[in-house]
């Protein structure tokens, strides 16, 4: 069982990779919507995985895209900040019944409330850092929310719908 | 102490989180130095056969416009050559000059336009003698300069990069200028420091100094769309809308200058 999980996981992976770099990578709404799906790798991990697991694995997966984008560790730094944020998010969020060992955030497991909740608020994070990063300064911050909102938007709708038809388990 | 084991254990992810944050960002300044000396970018072997992958397949949707762009080309230097042709004839032009400059044609693989630092990335490397700091221009106008080597890959920094400084001229009247980019509007760079006693008006042509190794003088660089006199300053505010197809980077010329290694060593430039 362990294997398939983690054959899935790496399958999972590398569709995302993919599509982020040869497809959305190519992307630009108005110079201001740059959607990003692959935060979904991170979110996807089973909430009970221990904290150095999912930071350790948010850092290489921004790396690699930082590898193809020329872009230092940009998105190294704004994978591990959400990476981080979802730590708190994930304690605040927990149900009533507790989390059970295998959760896996979710539409299938969680609810659409609760994975509204949770998608956009670390799609925000994730968007912001990676935004103000880029600019590097806070004169034009707000263009910085500008982006961080309309592309927060677009990454918002596409992971979902790749959360409902594709990676449901 | 145990206290102290205590505290780490349960302020770990924080720790952790501090020190990935610590290597990204100091990733992330080497990447924005000039000469862009990361070991993060994509002239590695992997990333480049993965772009060289796309591009065999997205080149063929181009195809049409790269042949007009380059059949365009072919006719201008055509008649560059006849017009040579009957100056040589005439005695006028020395041929026996020394050549100084020599264009290697290069395919883009890879280009972003959307960022704030952009950089495209070439099928050329190290065993066709590519070096770091060459030129690169297409048929139109200048691209970028190299400033990554692999054996069979190159990643050059775009025009469109808030790093990039050229230095520029003003074809009409010679006055030199720096231009740069802001990183807002792909349209717009920035030229300064030409005096008030050059007379730009909108339209003129900037082309390149030729101070520098990276481009041979007068190659075209942008057109100016806006030239305004601030009161008080002897300094012209120019706009230039860059003549290079930097939106989407085909078939582009590789820059290499034969002593360039000597005159770099010469002026001191600090690699």
């Amino acid at each position: 069982m362990t294997f398939k999980y983690t054959l899935n996981n790496l399958l999972v992976l590398i569709v995302v990779l993919l599509l982020q770099i040869f497809v959305f990578n190519n992307v630009n709404v108005y110079n201001l919507g740059f959607p990003m799906i692959y935060p979904l790798v991170i979110l996807l991990i089973p909430v009970k995985q221990p904290a150095y697991w999912v930071m350790l694995a948010a850092f290489f997966t921004g790396l690699i895209l930082d590898f193809f984008t020329n872009s230092g560790g940009l998105h190294a730094a704004s994978l591990t900040a959400m990476a981080f944020a979802r730590i708190l998010v994930i304690n605040k969020l927990e149900p009533q019944a507790n989390y059970g060992k295998d959760d896996r955030p979710g539409i299938v497991k969680f609810g659409l409330q609760w994975t509204v909740i949770y998608f956009s608020i670390l799609i925000l994070v994730h968007h912001f850092f990676y935004f103000l990063v880029e600019e590097s300064s806070v004169r034009h911050f707000g263009e910085v929310l500008l982006k961080t909102g309309i592309s927060g938007i677009l990454s918002f709708i596409l992971m979902i719908a790749l959360n409902a038809f594709i990676f449901r388990s | 102490m145990r206290n102290l084991f205590l505290f780490i254990k349960q302020f770990y992810p924080l720790f952790l989180f501090l020190f990935l944050e610590i290597i990204a960002f100091i990733l992330i300044s080497g990447s924005n130095a000039y000469h862009h000396t990361t070991f993060v970018n994509s002239s590695h072997k992997v990333t480049g056969v993965f772009y060289e992958k796309q591009d065999n397949i997205t080149e063929y949707f181009e195809l049409k416009q790269v042949n007009e762009v380059l059949e365009a080309e072919n006719a201008m230097l055509r008649n560059k050559i006849s017009r040579f042709k009957t100056l040589a004839d005439s005695g006028k032009v020395d041929t026996v000059g020394k050549v100084v400059y020599e264009f290697w044609p290069a395919n883009v693989i890879n280009h972003t336009t959307q960022k704030k630092y952009n950089y495209f990335t070439l099928d050329k490397g190290k065993k066709d003698g590519m070096v770091e700091g060459m030129g690169v221009i297409d048929s139109k106008g200048i691209v970028g300069m190299v400033t990554n080597v692999s054996n069979n890959y190159s990643v050059g920094l775009s025009m469109l990069n808030n790093n990039a400084r050229t230095s520029v001229k003003h074809k009409k009247s010679g006055a030199i200028g720096l231009m740069r980019w802001t990183g807002n509007d792909v349209l717009t760079h920035y030229v300064e420091d030409i005096t008030k006693t050059a007379k730009v008006v909108i339209g003129d042509t900037m082309v390149t100094s030729g101070y520098s190794t990276f481009y041979p003088e007068g190659i075209a660089v942008g057109i100016v769309t806006k030239s305004e006199l601030r009161e008080g300053s002897n300094f012209y505010d120019i706009e230039v809308r860059l003549t290079s197809n930097i939106l989407s980077l085909e078939k582009v010329y590789v820059v290499n200058h034969h002593d360039k290694i000597e005159l770099d060593s010469l002026e001191n430039i600090p690699e």
